[in-house]
């Protein structure tokens, strides 16, 4: 699973208000090289909330990232030769970064979601379901 | 469709090791699931910039949607019940990202961060009720809100289906609807049976102006070509008018008229009085 992934999951158990982002425990962290694009990274930049990717890619080991979230229409209207070196980092943390064994842990109640071969299993049991009631059906 | 796999087990339970090789491994499903996909990427309407969108691909199975979509230069991830067909995905190194997850538990992503949804013969699989806690009603409206919550807004989700009958495909369309999508079915070879492949294509907002077509034969089939007239777009909308007006050459006939002068004389209105030249066509001289 890669990070962009991670960074969209939120925990999805019945009654959890604030459940992302999901913690990680990292047993097994794999990179992959990816072809650089980006225009996809300027695309994507709006969504990610970058607290959460800072926080993930420091769990697998990762710390070159900046605490601080950069300018957003400093990234969109750099070109790539300007700002290659924290498009590329980016472009590493999002994309690269895999992480391959170790589970996710909900911020709120503790839930582990096991990680196996890089593929999170959110299943849920029923009683953490959430249930959406029709109301007149 | 006398063998539907959705009667024969539930999802998890069905696709296991064996089916999933076997799935994967067929030639035939492969080119079918290649066609599909690739079919409902076109309702999809992404802008073509050339900037890579990042979709969701729901009930991904063993990649073969997936394939497509990194075949179109889009990133994505996939979602899929089966763990044996997530595994055969991994085998063949698919590009997106896999997760283990019920659709109709909801599918936990973050609000407004996806571009795009597509699921190829997978939604129909929500209508069964495989354990006591399932409901379908619950478990598509858990679905559809969820998806609807993580799309950015103007996104379209396409979906591929094979309900079993029209309650089912009734069903599917009004939870979407519930949900707060607009959308609209599309038929490829609505007359065909055995090509018949159905399509709904959900919006986030409001209804656009442009209408999706429907598939035509035109394509390279040599033993098919008497399927051509059959290759008919059929485009049911949710704005089309519900009756067509019956009208045949002969006009509507002396009793329709005779019964809406009854009518127009119960209002009041003046109305002149009927006669044996009531309703007659008047020559072609005059």
């Amino acid at each position: 699973m890669r990070l962009i992934t991670h960074n969209m999951l939120s925990c999805n158990i019945k009654g959890v208000t604030n459940g992302f982002p999901l913690k990680i425990e990292a047993e097994k962290v794999i990179e992959k090289e990816v072809d650089f694009n980006p225009d996809f990274l300027r695309h994507m930049f709006a969504k990610i909330e970058w607290k959460a990717l800072v926080e993930a890619s420091r769990s697998l080991g990762y710390a070159e990232l900046p605490e601080d979230s950069p300018d957003a229409a400093a990234v969109i209207e750099s070109s790539a030769a300007d700002d290659e070196s924290l498009l590329k980092k980016l472009h590493h943390a999002l994309l690269e970064l895999h992480l391959e064994e170790g589970a996710l842990v909900c911020p709120e109640t503790g839930r582990k979601f096991p990680v196996n071969k890089g593929i999170p299993n959110m299943l849920l049991h029923e009683d953490e379901v959430y249930k959406v009631f029709c109301c007149g059906l | 469709m006398s063998n539907r796999p959705e009667l024969i087990a539930p999802p998890e339970i069905f696709y296991n090791d064996s089916e999933a090789r076997k799935y994967t491994s067929s030639s035939r499903i492969v080119e079918i699931q290649a066609k599909l996909s690739e079919r409902a990427l076109e309702p999809l309407a992404l802008p073509k910039d050339d900037v890579p969108r990042f979709l969701l691909d729901i009930g991904c199975g063993s990649g073969l949607s997936g394939e497509t979509i990194s075949e179109n230069g889009q990133q994505w991830i996939g979602f899929d019940i089966s763990a044996s067909m997530l595994n055969v995905a991994v085998e063949r190194e698919v590009e997106g990202d896999l997760l283990l997850g019920d659709m109709g538990q909801g599918l936990g992503l973050r609000a407004g961060v996806i571009d795009g949804a597509i699921s190829i013969s997978a939604v129909q699989w929500l209508c069964n009720a495989d354990k006591s806690s399932h409901e379908p009603r619950w478990r598509l409206k858990a679905f559809f809100g969820s998806l609807y919550r993580c799309l950015s807004r103007g996104a379209r989700a396409v979906f591929q289906l094979y309900p079993e009958n029209i309650a089912q495909r009734e069903l599917i369309f009004d939870q979407a609807m519930q949900a707060g999508f607009s959308g609209w079915l599309v038929f490829d070879y609505p007359r065909s049976t055995k090509k018949r492949k159905e399509f709904l294509v959900l919006r986030c907002g409001p209804l656009p102006t442009n209408i999706d077509y429907g598939h035509n034969d035109s394509c390279s089939d040599d033993d098919d070509s008497e399927d051509e007239e059959d290759g008919m777009v059929c485009v049911l909308d949710r704005n089309r008018p519900r009756k067509k007006q019956r009208t045949n050459k002969k006009g509507k006939g002396r009793e329709w008229v005779l019964r809406k002068k009854e009518q127009s004389r119960r209002k009041g209105n003046d109305v002149p009085a009927d006669s044996k030249y009531t309703a007659r066509k008047r020559k072609s001289r005059f």
